[in-house]
């Protein structure tokens, strides 16, 4: 299906970057899970790595305006998110999906879909069509009308990522979207996102390395709330060293996350 | 509004678990003989267990997004949460109305059928139910979005009971200047609405202001936002005020007889016995006995009367209630119907009903000293009538009320060892003081000829 194009979306922006942070710092409770982060994002695939507790899903969850930062600036797509006033048109431009994410269990998927396109203010005409198109992209189209609580684990986070895209967002903040997916639907979820990359600037949370090598444009690496690490896949893979180094991991990009992270940690 | 979000919602959502809140008021279907006035006023008193069930439903159904963990998804989309709680609201209300109008309908489709009363403020009666149905469950919806808990339902569900409860028990709803008219407004209706009995404009129009003023104020609880319960408490508020000024001075005041329900409708042909509009189906039931009856007090009687009528009596006259004039030649007898319509009474019941106090109603001034020496002549009198012994009392039946065989049937047997010629006369003295209501001692003028 050819999707039209709207005027908006190839007039110039107004902001050099999609997500801008400066002195970021954002709370999870009374912790700082993000401390003093300074980030830069245009288009194309992020791929956002760190160990647990490393701050990155409050990092996104700030990026899609649950979390309101305490310190430093932040915008997405020019909107200041350091004021939580009029987020509205901002919303309409943003897709997510949370790293926990929440469904109603008796709709169907469809319905779900199509209920979360009519949250993001998405025409009532273009619902049912752009519903389907969603439906279609994730590989759900055979279940479209079975209800959320009979799909699978990979399906639903399949089904979580269908509503991410369904207002066609140009930031899609992605929480651990690869969780329960089998090797397969990794393998499609990846294509997904490259086409999604030419206008969209994609963040994608995850503990699997190999995603981010395989998938993304460049790396940003958490610790403890603070950048670590900024640069392509191949960088991180430049770090690692060879196999004989003693960075564990099974791949380049792996033993590059460890070397770095170690160095980190050694260094703090 | 979206028509695609209210449909999904009515489908998906609770909705469908509010209309089964009102199941209750189905139990009521099986008074549709007695007239949709008596359906309705079953109904209302049904109120009592409906409302709660609604508000659990309501509370159920606001605790989804804490259930689904939906929060941080839909806490970031661009539309207004007060518009997702509208959609859901919606539905909720028209999940409790359908659900509630189609019981309505097939009432009245029985009632139709057998042929019983449909008074106008029927309508309006069912509006005031609706309204009181739909408050509960967007209040129920609103404490449960408040307060997200597991035992939110139930404990809003009990509350709802254990408050209208003591209000049905601890409201004074006695006839006469004594209670507050506000009394009306509470959602059990006090007992003064009967199948006679039409509300009054004012009363009506004071209850369906405060029904809706509460329902849209428990509505905006539930989709409010910041300022929105401020409006709520406003809604309430001016509803409570408007409802008062409407009101009438006196709780009694609020309802007026129905004129149309007690017109009779009578056999055409001999013997005639009448049933009140609103029970077409006792003629049948009434005619063998009722007949019966009246060859008996033909036999017995000078003037007999020479049609049975079936009695009635309502206290929005106060201080006099409103009943039909006594007169010599109709007999206004008490009796019971069933749901359905028909006469509750066995054949002998009936025919009993018909000949007690030689053929007269009872009289609604008797002292309550009086209650069993009046209540004894009354049954005496219909023996002597029928030529029979006094039935022996039944807790349980149309009988409950005699006087026990150990005073009804010395009496009888007193009334029986006087002289015939004078027992024709005191029998007749005491059909005209019975018509006639007099404050005097009727057994004793039965048995010795003065009171």
């Amino acid at each position: 299906m050819v999707r039209a194009v709207d005027p908006a979306e190839t007039t110039p922006t107004p902001f050099a970057w999609a997500v801008h942070a400066e002195g970021l710092v954002v709370k999870a409770g009374k912790r700082v899970a993000v401390d003093h982060l300074d980030l830069r994002l245009g288009d194309g695939i992020h791929g956002l790595l760190g160990p647990n507790g490393a701050g990155k899903t409050t990092l996104v969850r700030a990026l899609a305006t649950v979390l309101k930062p305490v310190e430093g600036s932040l915008e997405v797509l020019g909107h200041d998110l350091t004021d939580h006033t009029d987020l509205r048109p901002l919303r309409r431009t943003i897709g997510y999906l949370p790293q926990e994410f929440g469904f109603y269990r008796r709709f169907t998927l469809r319905e779900f879909v199509e209920y979360i396109a009519w949250l993001k203010e998405v025409p009532a005409s273009e619902i049912p069509a752009a519903a389907q198109r969603a439906i279609d992209r994730v590989g759900l189209a055979d279940r479209a009308d079975h209800r959320m609580k009979t799909l699978s684990g990979g399906m639903v986070r399949r089904a979580g990522i269908a509503q991410a895209i369904i207002n066609d967002p140009r930031v899609l903040l992605l929480d651990e979207p690869t969780a329960g997916l089998d090797p397969d639907q990794r393998l499609d979820f990846r294509a997904l996102l490259r086409t999604l990359a030419a206008d969209t600037c994609v963040l994608v949370s995850t503990h699997l390395v190999e995603d981010v090598a395989a998938a993304c444009s460049d790396v940003i690496l958490l610790d403890e709330g603070r950048l670590v690490f900024s640069g392509t896949p191949a960088d991180l893979a430049e770090a690692g060293g060879t196999e004989s180094s003693e960075a564990g991991g099974d791949s380049a990009t792996e033993r590059g996350y460890s070397s770095i992270m170690r160095a980190h940690r050694e260094m703090g | 509004m979206s028509a695609r979000v209210l449909g999904l919602e009515l489908r998906r959502s609770a909705a469908l678990w509010a209309g089964l809140a009102v199941a209750p008021a189905a139990l009521t279907v099986a008074q549709a003989g007695n007239g949709m006035a008596v359906v309705i006023g079953d109904q209302r008193q049904a109120l009592i267990l409906m409302m709660p069930l609604a508000t659990a439903v309501g509370a159920w159904q606001a605790r989804r997004d804490r259930r689904s963990g939906t929060s941080d998804l839909l806490g970031t989309s661009p539309r207004p949460a007060w518009h997702r709680y509208a959609h859901t609201a919606a539905a909720l209300g028209i999940g409790v109305v359908v659900a509630y109008a189609l019981i309505l309908v097939v009432a009245a489709v029985f009632a139709a059928r057998v042929g019983a009363h449909y008074p106008v403020d029927y309508w309006v009666k069912s509006m005031i139910v609706t309204a009181w149905l739909t408050a509960a469950v967007l209040l129920g919806a609103a404490i449960g979005r408040a307060i997200s808990w597991v035992v939110t339902p139930p404990l809003a569900a009990l509350s709802m009971l254990v408050g209208l409860t003591a209000i049905a028990l601890f409201t004074d709803t006695e006839v006469g200047p004594g209670p507050h008219p506000g009394t009306w407004l509470l959602p059990p209706a006090p007992s003064y609405d009967s199948y006679i009995t039409l509300l009054t404009p004012e009363a009506a129009r004071a209850q369906l202001v405060w029904a809706i003023s509460c329902a849209a104020a428990a509505g905006l609880l539930y989709v409010a936002t910041r300022w929105l319960p401020l409006v709520a408490l406003g809604v309430a508020g001016a509803g409570l005020v408007a409802a008062m000024t409407l009101l009438p001075e006196y709780l009694h005041q609020g309802v007026q007889m129905d004129e149309t329900a007690v017109v009779p409708v009578c056999t055409p042909e001999e013997p005639v016995v009448c049933a009140l509009r609103v029970h077409p189906l006792v003629l049948d039931d009434l005619r063998g006995p009722g007949g019966e009856a009246l060859t008996a007090l033909s036999e017995r009687l000078p003037n007999p009367p020479n049609r049975v009528e079936e009695a009635y009596y309502s206290w929005t006259g106060y201080p006099d209630p409103w009943m039909p004039e006594p007169a010599r030649d109709v007999v206004s007898a008490e009796i019971y119907t069933d749901g359905s319509g028909r006469l509750a009474l066995t054949p002998t019941e009936t025919l009993w009903s018909v000949a007690l106090g030689a053929g007269t109603a009872a009289c609604p001034n008797v002292p309550q000293e009086m209650w069993d020496r009046d209540a004894t002549a009354r049954v005496v009198a219909a023996a002597w009538v029928l030529q029979e012994t006094p039935p022996e009392p039944d807790p349980d039946g149309y009988f409950n009320w005699i006087p026990p065989p150990n005073v009804t049937r010395p009496a009888y047997e007193a009334l029986l060892g006087l002289p015939e010629d004078v027992q024709y006369a005191q029998v007749a003295a005491y059909r005209d003081s019975a018509l006639a209501c007099t404050g005097e001692d009727r057994l004793a003028l039965l048995l010795d000829g003065e009171s």
